[in-house]
C-alpha cells in the first residue's frame, strides 16, 4: 500500500495493538528480570483500552484517530509508560494536521515528530537502554527509506527495522534511568522491554497496512 | 496505612470526596478521575487565570489543604506516593481554565513532570493556554548538579500563595509564570531530621527514606538552628535588595510548642545576617514519620515580595 486513508490506519491500529496485546507474556518475562514486571500489563491495558475505543468509533482524519488513541494510553495506563505511548501517537500530529490521507513522508514526519516529543519529555539519552534506543534508530531508517520510495507501508517496514536492531543494541546496555537501573548488572543480555514495545508497534501497524 | 489497607482501592477519590462533604462550601470534587483524585475551590473564578497543584498523594495539607481563595484552584493527585495522571490534570484543566489560561504548578519529580508536560501539551492542542513551573527547592537533593535537578520540598506553598495574588489582581498567565520561575530560583529547603533520644540532627534526607548529607552528634537546638539557617544562607545568599521570608514545617512526630521554640531561635539566627526577615510556623506538609522540621528561604525582591503579604488561612495552616 502507498497510502492510507483514516479507514486504513484505524484498521491497521487495530493490527497493532493486537501485536501489542499478543506480545504480553514476553513483555512481561523480560521486565521481570530487569524491571518491575508491569511493562507488558500496562502496555496490554493500554491497547486494549484503545481497541475498545476504536472498536465504537470511527474518526474522519488520520489526525482524530491518533489524537483519541494517545489519549486512551494517558488515560487508562498511568505512569510514565502510558505518557511516552501516548506522547509517540500525539507528539508529531502537527505535520498531519487536515490530512486525509497520508502517503510514507506523511507517516515518517508525524511518526519523527512523535519520537522527537517522547526524546524531549523523557530526558532519556541514546544508550540508556529505554524505548529511545528504538526510536532513534527506527527515525533514521525511516527517513532513510524515504530516499527511496514514498509507499507508506516501505516507510513502516523500514522504521520496525530500525526498531528491531536498536533493541538488539539494548541487549549489551546498561539501564541510567528509572525503576530497572536498580538491576544494573542483571540487566545485561536483555532488550529493554520499551524498546521491544516500539518495535511491536512498528511492525503492527506495517502488517496491517500490508494486509 | 496498616489497618487502613483495605481503603487503598480509590484511596484518594474518597478522601477527596469527604473533604467536599466536611466543608462544601470552600471545596466540590471533579468526579471519575479515578484512581487520580480532584480537588476543586467551591466557587470558581473563571476571570483569574486558573491555578492547578498536584503531586503523590499522601498525608497533608499540602496537596488539597492549599485549595481555596487566596491559594490554588484545584488540586490533582495520584495514588499515595503516585503522581496523578495527564489525564486527571487535562480534564482539571479543560473544567476551569478556559478563558485566563491555567498555571500547572508542582514539584520537580519525573513522574509529576511527565504527567504535567503531557497535560500542558494536550490542553494547548485544544487551543489553551498553559504555562507549567516546577519547584526545585530541596538543597539534599542533586548536590553538585545544577539547581535544577533538585526535587521540590516545600517553596511550593509560597509559590501557591505568590500565583493565587497576582491570579486575583488580574495579573496575565506568562507574567504569572515568570514571577514564580523567578521565585523558585531564589528558594531553598533544607530538611533537618532529629533523634531527640540521642541529640542526633540529620540534614538534608529526603522524603523517601533518601539518606541526609550530614549528621552531628550532640546537637543543640540553638546550635543546629545556628548551622541549618548558615547552610541555607550559603545556598541562596540573600541580597541587600531582597526581603528573606522564612517557612518552618514541622514534621509530624514534631510537638506544635517545640516548633515554635525551634523556630524562634532559627529566627534569631537568620536575624543576625539579614533585616526585616518575615517568617511563617506550621504544619505544611506532614509527609515524614519522623521528628524534626525543614526550613525554606525565599529571596523575594521588589517585584515579588508585595504578593507574599498578608495571612493566607488554609486546611489547618496559616500561610
Amino acid at each position: 500500500m502507498n497510502r492510507a486513508d483514516t479507514a486504513a490506519l484505524k484498521a491497521a491500529m487495530l493490527v497493532a495493538a493486537d501485536a501489542i496485546i499478543d506480545a504480553e507474556p514476553e513483555l512481561t518475562r523480560i521486565d521481570k528480570v530487569i524491571g518491575d514486571g508491569d511493562h507488558g500489563i500496562g502496555m496490554k491495558t493500554g491497547f486494549t483500552a484503545i481497541r475498545r475505543q476504536l472498536e465504537k468509533t470511527d474518526y474522519s482524519t488520520p489526525y482524530d484517530l491518533f489524537h483519541a488513541c494517545g489519549l486512551c494510553l494517558v488515560k487508562s495506563m498511568g505512569g510514565s509508560s502510558g505518557v511516552l505511548f501516548g506522547t509517540l501517537l500525539i507528539g508529531g500530529l502537527e505535520a498531519i494536521r487536515n490530512k486525509d490521507i497520508l502517503d510514507g513522508g506523511d507517516m515518517c514526519s508525524f511518526l519523527s515528530g512523535g519520537i522527537d516529543a517522547v526524546v524531549r519529555r523523557g530526558k532519556a539519552k541514546a544508550g540508556y537502554k529505554t524505548m529511545v534506543d528504538a526510536l532513534l534508530p527506527a527515525k533514521e531508517d525511516m527517513q532513510k527509506a524515504l530516499e527511496e520510495t514514498n509507499d507508506i507501508d516501505r516507510i513502516l517496514e523500514a522504521g520496525e527495522a530500525g526498531a528491531l536492531r536498536g533493541v538488539e543494541e539494548t541487549k549489551a546496555m546498561l539501564p541510567r534511568l528509572g525503576r530497572s537501573k536498580g538491576f544494573r548488572e542483571s540487566a545485561l543480555g536483555w532488550p529493554d522491554p520499551g524498546a521491544v514495545s516500539v518495535s511491536v508497534l512498528l511492525g503492527g501497524l506495517k502488517k496491517g497496512l500490508s494486509e | 496505612m496498616h489497618w487502613f489497607a483495605e481503603t487503598r482501592e480509590n484511596y484518594c477519590p474518597r478522601w477527596f470526596e469527604a473533604m467536599a462533604q466536611s466543608f462544601p462550601d470552600r471545596w466540590r470534587t471533579l468526579d471519575g478521575q479515578e484512581p487520580s483524585a480532584v480537588l476543586l475551590k467551591r466557587t470558581p473564578t473563571p476571570d483569574r487565570v486558573a491555578v492547578i497543584i498536584s503531586g503523590g498523594g499522601s498525608n497533608g495539607p499540602f496537596i488539597p489543604g492549599f485549595v481555596g481563595e487566596g491559594m490554588a484552584d484545584a488540586a490533582v493527585v495520584g495514588p499515595p506516593y503516585t503522581a496523578p495522571s495527564a489525564y486527571a490534570l487535562y480534564e482539571t484543566g479543560k473544567a476551569i481554565g478556559k478563558e485566563k489560561g491555567i498555571l500547572l504548578l508542582y514539584n520537580n519529580f519525573m513522574g509529576d513532570y511527565l504527567n504535567n508536560d503531557m497535560a500542558a501539551e494536550l490542553l494547548q492542542l485544544e487551543g489553551y493556554e498553559v504555562e507549567q513551573v516546577s519547584c526545585y527547592d530541596d538543597m539534599g537533593m542533586a548536590i553538585g548538579e545544577p539547581r535544577e535537578n533538585r526535587g521540590g520540598r516545600i517553596a511550593i506553598a509560597y509559590l501557591i500563595k505568590l500565583c493565587a495574588e497576582a491570579a486575583r489582581q488580574g495579573k496575565p498567565l506568562k507574567e504569572i509564570a515568570a514571577l514564580a520561575r523567578k521565585a523558585i530560583a531564589r528558594s531553598s529547603t533544607l530538611c533537618v531530621a532529629v533523634e531527640p533520644e540521642k541529640n542526633c540532627v540529620t540534614y538534608g534526607a529526603g522524603f523517601s527514606d533518601e539518606p541526609g548529607f550530614l549528621t552531628r552528634e550532640n546537637a543543640t537546638v540553638a546550635g543546629t538552628a545556628e548551622e541549618t539557617i548558615q547552610m541555607l544562607c550559603d545556598d541562596v545568599k540573600p541580597q541587600p535588595d531582597e526581603r528573606v521570608y522564612m517557612l518552618v514545617n514541622r514534621m509530624r512526630m514534631t510537638s506544635y510548642s517545640d516548633s515554635f521554640v525551634m523556630a524562634g531561635c532559627l529566627k534569631t539566627a537568620l536575624d543576625s545576617r539579614v533585616q526585616n526577615a518575615q517568617m511563617r510556623v506550621g504544619g505544611y506538609m506532614q509527609v515524614m514519620d519522623c521528628y524534626g522540621y525543614t526550613v525554606t528561604l525565599l529571596c523575594a525582591d521588589q517585584e515579588i515580595a508585595p504578593y507574599l503579604e498578608g495571612t493566607l488561612c488554609g486546611d489547618g495552616f496559616l500561610l
